[in-house]
């Protein structure tokens, strides 16, 4: 155990603000839980550990090492992980790279919010604090406990796996959150891997056109809008988004990427015909195979349209030569 | 004779910086040894053209010595002149503009059950297609990137070329791995990944940087679009490919500074007859962000004319601004599934 920690450490290649002794010395003493407890351990540190080696060796988790952690779980959430055998709730929050977004950070640790994610299953808590790391990592050491794990680094390249972490795959994960600054790269990338999405607009920003944003994304069912100060009441709301929304992120099949190239039925062609617009007579050409194209599909519709009657009727006269 | 001997040696430095600088690719080339240029001098014909006018305007005044009132209504009626001529071929070239037809700037939302030769349109015969993507930072490069990826199409006659920033090395990574991943898509001696290259231009305003040195650092952007505007793709040379790829036929951004600055510049150049009208088409997308509002560049692509399209992907937002073009969300094409 401690040799796959210590090279969980040394692998990962990230270049963020870690805190390696602090987090070792966190592993040593759940060791030593470990082995004073036996393999059947029942505290809470001696079974994430044996959670965490499960999920290493069974889905390939992206390793975390650099992550420092601080956790004292709560049982229940425990019972729930080891009853149902699936990794539990994630919320990621992420502040993006451009801007600091310290109200966001400093709400999602206060202990309403913490009790909040406890409450509806969460187990983890990650924070991608970009230039408030450090705020953020004293911020959370004054805390004096915590009900779910709080894990925290400054930015990585490669958000995705950690998005993915907070997506439902069907007897893989619970559905988690990611709570997220309105940027829209993040939120391209987020409703792209289907995980569920708290977008919280920053205020401060000079046009709020990310306010608008978020509320676009709330009438059409994709996200929910969240607003600082009422977090947990749009946590409540995603979870009831992701339990009956349109969308299905529950119980999710394993994440593929979409086919690339694009099947041509799907294809954007806007970039085609401004190249043909180069080519005069070609786009004649194929503006006129293209009104062709739309005159056949108007007489197929109409085709079938005309079918729909004829066909009852024929269903009508089979019955009626049954009675 | 000073503005040919100046060409002259212009020339001289260009052939010479090509011979060294420039290697020629090879189309199964691994991303990694993907071009990358970074300019460094201006196009030829544009700094003939620039250079000789004014070289010679002001020897032949400084020669005639003329009286300063003479000079200045001098200045002043070639001021107007151009000017005139300027706006005349501005609004002549819109007034000529091929306006887009209805069916085909709406993606198709429903899969059509087309058989594999009836694909429309089908752009695999012409002899070159050249698109121009210009990338910004953060969001504007990732929905760049998903558009491309929404719209690409295997055919061995494109060429794309990318304009970054320089220092944006986030976007020269996305790129990258764009091409990387289009080279997978084909392997091997399959052409129909087609050619690419990545042109690094200066940024028009660096972050903090006082205001009044904005428009020199503007100027020396426009020269650098200038030069990524009509420097030839390596991969594609005349002796193989005729005028073909001599200049960019679609030009596609979707709001960064620098977008505004190369289209414009792109516009300038097809109203003083140095790229032919037909050719530099300018698409605008505005982001997907934004529902009820344009940015202030989609206003000034909207304004000015410049843009052949402006597309927008919110159907709210077309019916608020006049002359913009609901294209569906490119940029989200999962939203289109």
């Amino acid at each position: 155990m401690d040799h796959l920690t210590t090279t969980k450490h040394t692998t990962d290649t990230e270049a963020t603000h870690t805190q390696k002794i602090a987090g070792q010395k966190r592993d040593a003493s759940a060791i030593t839980t470990v082995s004073s407890q036996g393999s059947s351990a029942s505290s809470g540190e001696g079974l994430e550990i044996r959670n965490e080696s499960k999920r290493e060796g069974e889905v390939k988790r992206p390793k975390l090492g650099e992550e420092q952690t601080s956790s004292n779980r709560s049982d229940n959430n425990m019972a729930l992980i080891e009853e149902t055998s699936m990794e539990g709730r994630q919320c990621f929050v992420t502040v993006g790279a451009t801007a600091g977004f310290r109200p966001l950070l400093s709400e999602v640790i206060t202990p309403e919010f913490l009790n909040c994610l406890a409450d509806n299953h969460f187990d983890l808590l990650k924070v991608q604090c970009g230039e408030d790391f450090e705020w953020f990592d004293e911020q959370v050491k004054s805390l004096p406990s915590s009900p779910v794990t709080i894990e925290r680094f400054a930015f990585t390249e490669n958000m995705a796996k950690h998005y993915i972490r907070s997506r439902g795959e069907m007897s893989v994960r619970m559905p988690g959150v990611v709570v997220a600054h309105a940027g829209s790269g993040t939120i391209l990338e987020v409703l792209r891997l289907q995980v569920p999405l708290v977008v919280v607009p920053n205020p401060t920003l000079m046009d709020n056109h990310q306010a608008e944003l978020a509320q676009e994304l709330e009438s059409t069912g994709d996200a929910v809008y969240g607003r600082l100060g009422k977090l947990t009441e749009a946590i409540a709301r995603s979870l009831e988004l992701v339990a009956q929304g349109p969308l299905k992120l529950k119980d999710l099949p394993p994440y593929s990427p979409p086919p690339f190239p694009v099947p041509d039925s799907e294809r954007v062609t806007l970039f085609d015909w401004m190249t043909l617009t180069c080519y005069p007579d070609e786009l004649r050409k194929q503006q006129h195979l293209q009104d062709l194209r739309n005159v056949e599909k108007s007489f197929q519709r109409e085709l079938e349209q005309a079918k729909v009657p004829q066909t009852e009727t024929v269903q009508d006269r089979r019955q009626r030569d049954l009675d | 004779m000073a503005p040919t001997t100046s060409a002259s040696v212009l020339a001289g430095k260009e052939e010479s910086r090509n011979d060294q600088e420039l290697k020629p690719d090879t189309r199964a080339e691994s991303y990694s040894q993907l071009h990358v240029e970074t300019v460094s001098g201006i196009n030829l014909t544009a700094a003939t053209f620039v250079a000789g006018a004014a070289s010679s305007t002001a020897a032949g005044l400084l020669l005639s010595g003329l009286s300063w009132l003479w000079l200045i209504s001098l200045v002043i009626t070639v001021g107007i002149v151009l000017g005139t001529f300027i706006v005349y071929r501005h609004f002549e070239m819109i007034r000529r503009r091929q306006k887009p037809g209805g069916s085909w700037l709406v993606p198709s939302n429903t899969p059509q059950p087309n058989a594999a030769g009836t694909q429309v349109p089908n752009t695999t015969s012409l002899p070159a297609i050249y698109f121009t993507y210009i990338l910004g930072s953060g969001g504007h490069t990732a929905e760049m990137i998903e558009t491309i990826k929404q719209s690409f199409r295997g055919q061995a006659n494109i060429h794309r070329r990318y304009i970054i920033s320089i220092g944006d090395t986030s976007s020269l990574g996305k790129a990258r791995l764009l091409e990387a991943t289009i080279k997978d898509a084909y392997p091997g001696e399959d052409d129909r990944a087609g050619t690419s290259d990545i042109f690094l231009i200066r940024r028009a305003r660096k972050v903090h940087q006082p205001l009044y040195t904005a428009p020199f650092t503007c100027l020396i952007s426009a020269f650098h679009a200038a030069n990524a505007l009509t420097r030839m793709p390596n991969p594609r040379s005349t002796k193989d490919h005729g005028k073909g790829f001599r200049y960019p036929h679609v030009i596609v951004t979707n709001g960064p500074a620098n977008g505004f600055i190369v289209c414009l510049v792109a516009h300038l150049l097809k109203i003083f007859y140095l790229v032919p009208e037909n050719r530099a088409k300018v698409v605008y997308i505005e982001t997907w962000a934004r529902s009820k509002t344009m940015s202030l560049t989609g206003k000034l692509f909207l304004k000015t004319g410049i843009a052949d399209v402006v597309g927008v992907q919110h159907e709210s937002l077309a019916k608020i601004f006049k002359g913009s073009q609901y294209i569906g969300p490119v940029s989200a094409g999962f939203l289109r599934r």
